[in-house]
C-alpha cells in the first residue's frame, strides 16, 4: 500500500519536473542479461560476441563499475531485490557472505560439470558449507620478482627458479639489505603493501594460522605470540628503511619497473607489465617462505555468480557457464585479463601464452606457477564475516606499515573485530 | 576597488593560480609521458618533474577512442540541463521565500537549509532503488533529477533576494505587473552575480557527483566522466596515463565555459545600476 | 547576500516592522508562492528529506526481526572507530574552516583589484574544483607521497622531509591542505562576487574622510560582506563536515584513525562493513550536530534578527 503512494509521489513529481527528460535512447525493450563485473569496459565483448552469436534470442548488457565500488553495488542493488544484474562477477572469499545473504544461486547440482572442467583447487573459492555457489573462473598466484641489475651490482646470485630451492625469509632480506647497500633505493618490497591477501601466507607458513578460529571462523585470533611475532617483522619492513611507506599499492609497480626494487613478491599478471619497461631486466622465483614453515602461496580470485531472483535464470546460467567451463568462451574471456583462468583447457593456453611472451625473463612462469597452484595455496578464510574482516585487517596493517606498534594494534583490532562481527546478521 | 597597479596583488594571484595549477600540469603532463615513466621523477625535483623524455600521445588516443568520449558528453548534458532546470527551480523558490509573505515561509526556508546539510551519499542507495521501480535508471532524467533542487541554491539566490526592495515590486504592481512579472523582469535581471553563483553550485553538484551516477547509471553508454575516469583504476593496475588525460580534459571543459562567464563578474557591477 | 541595495536592511526592517496587513493580497500572495515553490520544494521533499527520514527510521531497527530499538546508537557511542571520526571531525572543522575562509577572502580582495589579465587568474584558481575528486585526491596524494615532490621541495630549501599522510601527526592537516587547495578557489568565487557588489561611492567618501586601508576594509568591507560571508561561512563548514573522498582514497581514516572524518566513517560502515543500520544512525547523528552548528552560525552572522 505505502509503495504505491510512494509510486504516486514519485510519478508526479517525476512528471513535474522531467516531462521532456524522459527521452530515453530507445533501446529495444527486450530483456537483456545484466552483466556487472569491474573489469574495463571492453574487456568482455569477445565472449559477449560469441555467447549471443550461438544463442540467438539472448542479448547481453555488460555493466561496468570501477573495481572499489563493486562490492558497494552489489550491496545495493542485491540487497534491494535488483534484478537488473542477471550474472555478476564474485571475488572468492565474498562467496559466503553473499551465499549467506541470499545474493548467490546455490550450484550444487552442476559440480560434476564444474569439477570436469576447471582445475581442482578452484573449487573452494566457490564452496561454502558443502556447497558450491558460484562458477570458478579465475586465481591468482605470486612471484617473486627481481631486478637482475642490482643483484649483479650487489654480487648477488639469481634466487632458484625451482620451487623445491626457493629461498628462505630470513635469506631473501639478507640478500635485500646487501642489495640496497650497494645502491638499490629499496631492498624488498610486497607490491600489496598492506594487504591481508598478501599478508596471510606469512601467518601460513609457520603454521600461526589466518586470524580467525572458532565457529564460523567468527572468532579472531589475532594476539598469539607467533601472531605477534609475525607481523613485528612485517612492521620491521618499513621501520628499517628497507620498503618504502606511504606508495599506494597502484604505484608499487612502478617503483619496480623504473629499477628502484631489487626484490619484489608481487602477483604473477605483473609480469605482463614488467616486460613493457624497455630497461628492465627481471627475472621471476617462487614466493620465500619462512624456515622451519612450509612454503605457503595466496590465491583466489573472480568467480562468476547467477541472481537467485534473475528473471531469466536459464538464459543467466548458460552465459555463466559459457564464461567458466566452455573451454573456447573461458579462453575468450581472459585474454584481456591478466589473471590465471581455471579453466583446464583456458589455463594451459595461458601458460603457452605467458611462456612464450617471456623469453629469457620469464622461461620458469609454466613451471613456477603450476607448482604453486597445486601444492602451495591457501584460500582466504570462508567466512561471512570475511568482507568486514579484510577491512579491518588491511587498516591494521596501514597502520602498522605506517609506524603503529604490532602488538597493541593487534589488541586493538581484535576488539574491533569482535564488535565488528556483533553486528552481522 | 581600483588601485593602481601594485607588483604585490599580482604576485599573490599568479602564485595562487601556479599552486592551483602544478598538480594538474603534472598530471597532464603524465599524460603525455610513456606509462613507465609517470612515477620515475618525482624526486629529486628537476627539469624532467615536468618535462617528459619523450612526448607520447597514445594515452590521449586511447582515451578518445573508448569510452570517455561518450562519457564527456554525457556530462555535459546532464550538467547543462542540471544548471538550467535547477537555476530555475531555484530562483523560483528563492523568490518565494524572499520577496513574498505568507506563513510558513521560515519552516520552508528551514526544510531547504536542512536538506544540503544531509550526505547525498547517505541516502542515495535506497532513492536508488526508487529511481529504479520508476524504471529511471540508466536515463539521463535519472541523473539529472537529484541535482536540480538544490538547497545551497536555493539559500544564495534568497539571500541575494533578500537585497532587493520590496518598493520595486510595489512600484511594479501599481504598473499593473503581476508576481511572474515581477520576477522576471524585476528580480532576475538584477540577480546576475548570483544567478551565476547559483549555477555555479549546481554545476560543481552534477560535475563531481560520482556514487549517485554509479548507482543509477552503470551501463557503459550512461557514464559520466568521473565514472569513466575512475574505471581506469583496475583491481591490480592502474592505467595512470590514461586517468590523468581524463581527468585534466574534464577540468578544462568548464574552464572554457567559466573563462566566457567570468566577464559577467566584472558586466553585473554596471548592470546592477542604480544603487539608491 | 549580495546586496543590490545599500539600504536594503533599513527597507526589510521597516517593511517587517510595518507587519503587512493581511489582506487579499498576502492571501494570494501565498498562492503565489505555493506555486514557485512547488518544483522545488517536491525535488527537497522527495529527493532529499524523504529518504533521509526513511534512513532514520532504519537506523532504529535493531536485529534480524527489525524490532524497535536504539542498540544501533548505543553500539555507535561505544564503537573507538566513532569516537575517532567525532574526534578527528572537531579538530578537522575548527582548523579547516578559519583556514579556508582566511585564504579565500583574502585570495578575493586581492583578485578584486584591477590586475593585468584578471579573468585568468580568477578562473585559474577554480580549475582544481572541476576536476573530479577521486583524482584530484590521486594527484595530492602523490604530491605528497613521502618520496614525492612535496618533500623534494622541502630538500630543495633545506628542509628535513615530512611524514605528511603516514604519521598520525601529520596526517589531518594534510588532508586540510589538500581539500583546501580543491576548495579555496570555489568559495573566493563567491566573496569576489560579494566584494563586486559593494559601491564604489563608499569607498570614495571614506578616502574623503581620510580612512586609511585597514579602516575601509573593517567598516565598509566586512559590514557589506556579510551575507556573502554567512554563505560561504555555512556552506563551507557543511561541505567540510561532508569530507570523505580524500580520506577514502588516500588514508582509509588512518593512520590510527587520525584521518576518520566521519563521512569516511559512514561509508566504510555502511558501504565496506555492510552495516546499514549503523551508518543511518550514524548519518543520523551528523546532520543532527551540522543543524546545530549552522543554526549557531546563523545566530551569529545576522545578530537577533532570524533571516
Amino acid at each position: 500500500m505505502a509503495k504505491m503512494t510512494r509510486r504516486q509521489i514519485m510519478a508526479l513529481s517525476t512528471g513535474l519536473l522531467a516531462s521532456p527528460l524522459i527521452a530515453r535512447f530507445a533501446h529495444a525493450q527486450e530483456a537483456r542479461i545484466g552483466f556487472l563485473s569491474s573489469q574495463k569496459a571492453g574487456a568482455f565483448d569477445a565472449v559477449i560476441a560469441a555467447f549471443e552469436a550461438a544463442n540467438p534470442g539472448i542479448k547481453m548488457q555488460a555493466q561496468n563499475v570501477p573495481f572499489d565500488q563493486l562490492n558497494a553495488q552489489i550491496q545495493a542493488r542485491l540487497g534491494a531485490g535488483d534484478t537488473s544484474v542477471d550474472v555478476f562477477t564474485v571475488d572468492e572469499p565474498r562467496v559466503p557472505a553473499y551465499a549467506h545473504k541470499g545474493f548467490l544461486s546455490d550450484l550444487t547440482p552442476m559440480r560434476g560439470e564444474i569439477e570436469a572442467a576447471v582445475t581442482p583447487a578452484a573449487l573452494v573459492g566457490s564452496s561454502f558449507k558443502d556447497k558450491l555457489w558460484s562458477f570458478p573462473f579465475w586465481t591468482t598466484s605470486q612471484f617473486l620478482f627481481f631486478n637482475n641489475d642490482l643483484l649483479k651490482k650487489a654480487g648477488l646470485p639469481a634466487p632458484d627458479s625451482d620451487p623445491a630451492k626457493r629461498l628462505t625469509w630470513e635469506d631473501l632480506l639478507t640478500n635485500a639489505r646487501t642489495a640496497q647497500k650497494a645502491g638499490a633505493k629499496w631492498g624488498f618490497a610486497f607490491d600489496q603493501n598492506d594487504r591481508y591477501y598478501e599478508l596471510q601466507p606469512l601467518y601460513e607458513s609457520q603454521g600461526f594460522g589466518p586470524g580467525l578460529s572458532g565457529d564460523g571462523l567468527l572468532t579472531p585470533a589475532l594476539t598469539s605470540p607467533g601472531w605477534v611475532k609475525t607481523t613485528e617483522w612485517y612492521r620491521d619492513l618499513y621501520a628499517s628503511g628497507l620498503s618504502p611507506r606511504g606508495v599506494a599499492y597502484e604505484q608499487m609497480p612502478a617503483l619496480f619497473s623504473s629499477g628502484q626494487v631489487a626484490y619484489m613478491v608481487a602477483g604473477v599478471w605483473h609480469a605482463r607489465v614488467f616486460r613493457l619497461a624497455k630497461e628492465l631486466n627481471f627475472g621471476i622465483a617462487p614466493m620465500p617462505y619462512f624456515a622451519g614453515g612450509k612454503p605457503v602461496t595466496p590465491t583466489g580470485s573472480w568467480t562468476i555468480g547467477v541472481n537467485p531472483k534473475s528473471a531469466r535464470q536459464d538464459a543467466a546460467m548458460k552465459f555463466a557457464k559459457f564464461l567458466t567451463l566452455d573451454g573456447n568462451g573461458a579462453l575468450l574471456a581472459s585474454t584481456i585479463a591478466p589473471q590465471p583462468p581455471v579453466n583446464k583447457v583456458a589455463f594451459e593456453a595461458y601458460l603457452k601464452r605467458e611462456s612464450e611472451a617471456g623469453g629469457g625473463n620469464t622461461a620458469a612462469f609454466a613451471k613456477i606457477i603450476s607448482h604453486e597452484l597445486a601444492n602451495t595455496t591457501v584460500s582466504r578464510p570462508r567466512t561471512i564475516g570475511y568482507v568486514v574482516f579484510e577491512e579491518i585487517m588491511n587498516r591494521m596493517y596501514s597502520d602498522i606499515r605506517n609506524g603503529a606498534e604490532a602488538k597493541s594494534s593487534l589488541e586493538r583490532t581484535q576488539a574491533a573485530l569482535t564488535a565488528a562481527f556483533s553486528r552481522l546478521e | 576597488m581600483k588601485q593602481t597597479y601594485h607588483p604585490g596583488p599580482l604576485a599573490i594571484a599568479v602564485a595562487a593560480s601556479v599552486a592551483a595549477m602544478l598538480p594538474l600540469i603534472w598530471a597532464g603532463v603524465s599524460a603525455l609521458r610513456p606509462s613507465a615513466e609517470i612515477f620515475q621523477y618525482l624526486s629529486p625535483l628537476s627539469i624532467r618533474t615536468l618535462v617528459p623524455t619523450q612526448i607520447t600521445f597514445d594515452n590521449i588516443v586511447a582515451l578518445w577512442s573508448g569510452q570517455f568520449a561518450r562519457a564527456m558528453f554525457n556530462s555535459a548534458l546532464v550538467t547543462a540541463l542540471t544548471v538550467a532546470i535547477g537555476l530555475v527551480i531555484c530562483s523560483m523558490a528563492a523568490f518565494a521565500l524572499a520577496a513574498l509573505n505568507y506563513r510558513g515561509r521560515s519552516v520552508v526556508f528551514t526544510a531547504m537549509i536542512v536538506s544540503f546539510l544531509i550526505p547525498f551519499d547517505s541516502i542515495a542507495v535506497p532513492l536508488s532503488q526508487v529511481f529504479r521501480d520508476l524504471d529511471l535508471q540508466n536515463s539521463y532524467a535519472g541523473l539529472i533529477l537529484p541535482g536540480i533542487g538544490n538547497g545551497l541554491a536555493v539559500f544564495l539566490l534568497r539571500q541575494f533576494f533578500l537585497g532587493i526592495p520590496r518598493e520595486l515590486s510595489e512600484a511594479a504592481m501599481v504598473d499593473g505587473l503581476g508576481w511572474f512579472g515581477i520576477f522576471t523582469k524585476i528580480y532576475v535581471p538584477l540577480s546576475k552575480p548570483a544567478l551565476i553563483g547559483a549555477g555555479l553550485i549546481l554545476f560543481v553538484f552534477q560535475w563531481q557527483a560520482y556514487l549517485w551516477p554509479l548507482l543509477i547509471a552503470p551501463n557503459p553508454d550512461y557514464h559520466v566522466a568521473s565514472v569513466s575516469i575512475a574505471s581506469f583504476a583496475g583491481q591490480y593496475d592502474v592505467d595512470y596515463g590514461q586517468m590523468f588525460g581524463g581527468a585534466v580534459f574534464t577540468a578544462l571543459l568548464p574552464m572554457g565555459v567559466l573563462l566566457v562567464f567570468q566577464r559577467y563578474f566584472i558586466a553585473s557591477f554596471a548592470s546592477t545600476g542604480s544603487k539608491d | 547576500m549580495m546586496t543590490a541595495h545599500s539600504s536594503s536592511q533599513d527597507t526589510a526592517t521597516a517593511h517587517k516592522a510595518a507587519a503587512a496587513p493581511k489582506s487579499h493580497r498576502t492571501v494570494s500572495e501565498g498562492a503565489v508562492a505555493a506555486i514557485f515553490l512547488a518544483p522545488a520544494i517536491v525535488a527537497v521533499l522527495v529527493l532529499r528529506i524523504w529518504p533521509t527520514g526513511l534512513a532514520l527510521w532504519q537506523s532504529f531497527h535493531v536485529g534480524a526481526a527489525g524490532r524497535f530499538g536504539l542498540a544501533n546508537y548505543t553500539f555507535l557511542f561505544s564503537d573507538p572507530s566513532f569516537h575517532d571520526a567525532l574526534a578527528a571531525t572537531l579538530l578537522f572543522s575548527l582548523i579547516v574552516n578559519p583556514f579556508q575562509i582566511a585564504c579565500a577572502l583574502g585570495l578575493a580582495l586581492v583578485l578584486n583589484r584591477d590586475l593585468p589579465a584578471g579573468p585568468l587568474w580568477r578562473t585559474l584558481v577554480l580549475l582544481p574544483v572541476a576536476v573530479p575528486q577521486s583524482v584530484s585526491a590521486i594527484i595530492m596524494g602523490v604530491v605528497f607521497r613521502p618520496d614525492g615532490p612535496a618533500n623534494a621541495l622541502l630538500a630543495t630549501i633545506g628542509l628535513p622531509a615530512q611524514g605528511f599522510l603516514t604519521t598520525p601527526e601529520q596526517a589531518l592537516y594534510t588532508i586540510i591542505l589538500i581539500v583546501s587547495w580543491i576548495g579555496v578557489g570555489y568559495w573566493t568565487t563567491f566573496l569576489l562576487a560579494g566584494l563586486k557588489e559593494i559601491p564604489a561611492a563608499l569607498y570614495e567618501a571614506a578616502v574623503i574622510d581620510g580612512a586609511n586601508s585597514w579602516q575601509q576594509f573593517r567598516f565598509i568591507t566586512l559590514p557589506q560582506l556579510r551575507r556573502p560571508l554567512t554563505f560561504v561561512l555555512v556552506a563551507d563548514t557543511v561541505a567540510n563536515f561532508l569530507v570523505f573522498a580524500p580520506v577514502q582514497i588516500l588514508t582509509k581514516g588512518g593512520p590510527q584513525g587520525s584521518t576518520n572524518l566521519i563521512m569516511n566513517d559512514i561509508y566504510a560502515r555502511g558501504f565496506l562493513s555492510g552495516d546499514m543500520r549503523g551508518a543511518a544512525a550514524e548519518t543520523g547523528i551528523l546532520v543532527a550536530i551540522v543543524v546545530i552548528i549552522v543554526a549557531i552560525q546563523f545566530r551569529m552572522m545576522t545578530g537577533a534578527k532570524s533571516e
